[in-house]
């Protein structure tokens, strides 16, 4: 199994014969993103499937890792600037890997800790977790279980 | 009013900056019809790119503009992460370009890229909105849809759960002017017992009135320290018996605002939210709201008031003891205040732990046999004990955070007690003459009146916590009364009665805003036909029925009833055309009659066991006791599946529908039910527009055509005959199911086998 990846992040594989485009689906992508892979077509028909990311050679645990970092890409939180509940949301403003961010989740949200990782989902379905922060996490406290 | 929804809980413009819109449409002379934003870059930084479309695509990264043309040739790609998403332009199937984005941006995107494939396709897309206004919606729906009001401020939740009390003005007024003569009449028995001893006690152990004068004096003193408490009693009884009725009523207004409310809602909010937390919000909510009306709101204010009258009268009596007493008291109130605060958070907790412990109940009861089914009943119980663990962890947080700060609130009330004490001592003993002489009866009162002085301070404390729970819990409320349905009733709705006809024009559709599960639909039929869907679970055949009955609307194209647009039309009067009988009829608890009822409640006796008898369901309805008057569960578990399906089909058949939807209606049941069911169908069916959705193909061959959908899409459509002869999606379906009765047969053929 040989991949390739190009600059738009079209992921290929070649199986038998030529390259082929897929996308990689991991079955568990918050407890097992590494392993039971499919590799869909673009039909999204399953053309292989890998238990394993580390069995593979190097070369292509590599690209696939470098794929796979996009599509379990979360924000990664360092610190919290302000926690706020306001009506129907609570609004925190915070600083990530990515730079400075705002979102709001629902009250009724509360972060879990999970796989030694903090998560919370915002309203619009977008991911940040933090595993230690740089600071602000005295405003976070009674939020988390 | 938007741009500061944008500058208060977004990182993005509110609109495509002028700048790059004087770019778009001077230096490139092309109109913009559609926008996007992206927020990531290829390497999962967060950055400002644009994604415009006019008659060309523009992409903009860093004030540079890329242009490309659109054409049969041009195609567009998204790929979903669990967070970044990518949308790429391919050119003569080679990318050419590649833009990353966020969730927050995946409803915009997502039409854009429908607008770009339309464009492809040589069509010109119309849009009901300009470009600012589509982006502007996409972006922030699902924000207004948790936060309807971005100014609405904490405080307001108090203000406007009292708003509840103006239709009970009288009853209000009466209640707290009962509370106020209460705190007015409290100041006067400790005036009266300093008066009792200054005037009457001391002036006869100086020998300066006689004994009987004494007494007489005395006797008034006491006589008009009873009518005091008398009176005190009294007022509290008014205050009482109005303030707790009165939060009867408005708990009673709230709940039956809330329930009204969420009947109006649509599917998607009851698909986002477990039932548990529903009915808590409903049920243990609004009781809390009570407790706040009925005691909470007078008493602080009532509170309040005693603190001030009772700081003025004990500075009144000796101002230097008055004074020392006072100054604490902004603190102690600032304590409680900020202790307050943070209790707020402990009790959305505790909530929130209460709502899962009763999502566990209403998931398992109903799913009992299930759980028996697995033998589950272990790991089930271990499941609500471990979440009624955490309700009590979280409720005795509570405890431990009031028990800690109540006992220290208190100690230095008394503290400042002994204080006071220590500094009238000298004073007390000090000579008559003496300028700084404290006389016993003003010394008594004072500390009558510092005894009094711990209890206004000790209402605010408690009140703090009710109030604490008490808007909390009006928080949670007012959530759900702020959601607003999606789908929305037309201004002027049009009241029309069903002929039947359905058509559904390029019809797209998608639950999550992003995915569509339907794409782009045609359809068509006609009055009176009976049209079978087919295809693959998850193919999007049960999402027609949904948006036929307008449980959610269309993302793109249009569906026209009888000729006339399905927004256009009453809702209510529109579903009440339509019936729907589904695999898993859901009866409510209640006698068949009220099932069969269920709405005609008008019906007549007769028509009900007519009804019963075209569903086939009147024999053996008429096997129990209690006949059409048997009770039957919650689910009507009572009932096996087919005599369920069965009640079902008479409800529908009572509410002589125009339009009939059979969901499968047969595929639950063994062959003798499925006859009968069928047989029931086959009255049903007369004279009205059916659309059926069947597994087994064998139901269908009646149909005046069939439609195969697959992928949210309709792949191929005919009678029986002709799709059989197309060696299509339908004849891979038709030789699957005629396998799958051929090896059952085997399988049974081989057990009689096996047996003899």
């Amino acid at each position: 199994m040989k991949f390739k990846l190009d600059k738009n992040m079209k992921l290929y594989v070649k199986m038998a014969g030529s390259f082929e485009l897929v996308s990689v689906v991991a079955a568990f992508p918050k407890t097992k993103p590494k392993n039971y892979l499919s590799l869909l077509n673009e039909k999204g028909e399953e053309m292989g499937f890998i238990e394993d990311l580390s069995a593979l050679e190097a070369s292509e645990s590599k690209i696939l890792e470098k794929y796979l970092e996009f599509k379990h890409f979360q924000f990664q939180i360092l610190g919290f600037y302000r926690v706020e509940d306001d009506f129907g949301v609570r609004n925190f403003e915070v600083k990530t890997r990515q730079g400075d961010r705002k979102f709001q989740t629902e009250l009724d949200f509360w972060p879990k800790l999970k796989n030694g990782k903090i998560e919370f989902t915002d309203i619009f379905g977008d991911r940040f977790y933090f595993t230690s922060l740089e600071f602000g996490q005295e405003k976070v406290r009674d939020l988390i279980n | 009013m938007k741009d500061n929804f944008f500058r208060q809980y977004l990182d993005q413009p509110s609109k495509l900056p002028d700048k790059l819109r004087g770019v778009i449409e001077k230096d490139y002379k092309d109109n913009i019809l559609f926008y996007a934003f992206c927020d990531l870059d290829s390497n999962l930084k967060l950055t400002q790119s644009w994604i415009i479309l006019g008659e060309r695509l523009y992409i903009v990264r860093d004030e540079l503009v890329s242009a490309y043309t659109i054409d049969k040739n041009t195609k567009v790609e998204e790929e979903f992460g669990l967070v970044a998403n990518t949308l790429s332009i391919k050119q003569n199937d080679k990318f050419i370009d590649t833009l990353w984005y966020g969730q927050k941006q995946s409803v915009s995107v997502a039409q854009l890229k429908f607008l770009i494939e339309e464009r492809a396709l040589g069509k010109i897309p119309q849009l009901e909105q300009k470009a600012d206004v589509a982006y502007e919606n996409a972006v922030l729906t699902p924000l207004l849809n948790k936060q309807s009001s971005g100014d609405i401020k904490k405080e307001q939740v108090s203000l406007r759960l009292l708003s509840y009390l103006l239709p009970y003005k009288k009853e209000f007024i009466l209640g707290a002017a009962g509370a106020v003569m209460m705190t007015l009449i409290s100041l006067l028995p400790a005036y009266l017992s300093g008066k009792l001893i200054d005037d009457i006690i001391k002036p006869f152990q100086d020998e300066s009135i006689s004994k009987t004068e004494a007494m007489d004096l005395g006797l008034i003193f006491i006589f008009t320290l009873g009518v005091t408490y008398f009176l005190k009693e009294f007022f509290i009884w008014i205050r009482l018996k109005k303030m707790s009725i009165l939060g009867e009523k408005v708990a009673r207004d709230l709940r039956d605002e809330l329930f009204k409310h969420i009947q109006s809602l649509d599917m998607s909010f009851f698909s986002k939210r477990q039932t548990g937390s529903i009915i808590s919000r409903v049920s243990s909510d609004t009781d809390r709201i009570w407790d706040f009306i009925a005691f909470g709101v007078v008493e602080v204010g009532i509170s309040t008031m005693t603190l001030i009258a009772l700081m003025g009268v004990l500075m009144g009596l000796d101002l230097k003891l008055g004074i020392v007493m006072s100054i604490p008291v902004p603190i102690f109130i600032y304590s409680i205040f900020k202790h307050g605060n943070s209790m707020q958070k402990l009790f959305l907790r505790c909530w929130r732990r209460w709502s899962e412990l009763t999502s566990i109940l209403s998931d398992t009861i109903p799913g009992i046999q299930v759980v028996k089914a697995f033998n589950q009943e272990k790991k089930e119980v271990s499941r609500f004990n471990s979440s009624n663990e955490a309700v009590i962890n979280e409720f005795n947080s509570i405890h431990h955070s009031w028990t800690r700060f109540w006992p220290k609130l208190m100690f230095s009330i008394h503290m400042l007690m002994v204080l006071v004490w220590m500094l009238a001592l000298p004073r007390l003993l000090s000579a008559n003459t003496s300028a700084e002489h404290i006389s016993a009866g003003t010394f008594v009162s004072f500390l009558l009146y510092m005894t009094m002085f711990s209890q206004p301070i000790e209402v605010i404390g408690q009140m703090s916590r009710m109030l604490n729970r008490a808007t909390s819990s009006a928080y949670r409320i007012f959530e759900i009364l702020d959601t607003k349905p999606v789908v929305k009733e037309a201004a002027s709705p049009i009241k029309h009665l069903l002929k039947g006809e359905v058509r559904f024009e390029n019809v797209l559709f998608s639950y999550d805003g992003v995915r569509n599960v339907l794409k782009g639909i045609d359809l068509q039929i006609n009055q009176g036909e009976m049209i079978g869907l087919v295809g693959p679970s998850g193919s999007g055949k049960s999402t027609i029925i949904k948006l036929i009955n307008r449980f959610y609307d269309i993302t793109g194209g249009e569906i026209l009833i009888d000729g006339l647009n399905i927004k256009d039309l009453d809702i209510g009067l529109l579903r009440k055309q339509i019936a729907v009988v589904h695999q898993d009829p859901f009866l409510f608890h209640g006698s068949i009659l009220d099932n069969i009822r269920y709405g005609n409640e008008k019906a007549s006796f007769k028509e009900v066991i007519d009804a019963a008898k075209i569903a086939n369901a009147h024999e053996f309805i008429l096997k129990f006791k209690d006949a059409y008057e048997t009770t039957i569960g919650e689910r009507g578990q009572t009932l096996s599946g087919g005599e369920r399906q069965r009640i079902s089909i008479a409800r529908a058949v009572l509410n002589d529908p125009k339009l009939l939807i059979l969901d499968e209606a047969t595929s639950a049941v063994d062959t003798e039910t499925e006859r009968k069911i069928q047989d029931a169908l086959d009255k049903l069916v007369e004279g009205r527009t059916v659309i059926a959705i069947a597994h087994r193909l064998s139901t269908l061959r009646k149909a005046n055509k069939i439609m195969v959908i697959k992928n949210g899409e309709v792949v191929e459509q005919g009678h029986h005959q002709e799709l059989m002869a197309i060696d299509g999606e339908y004849k891979k379906l038709q030789d699957m199911q005629t396998e799958m009765f051929d090896l059952m047969r085997l399988g049974v053929e081989k057990e009689v086998h096996h047996e003899i």
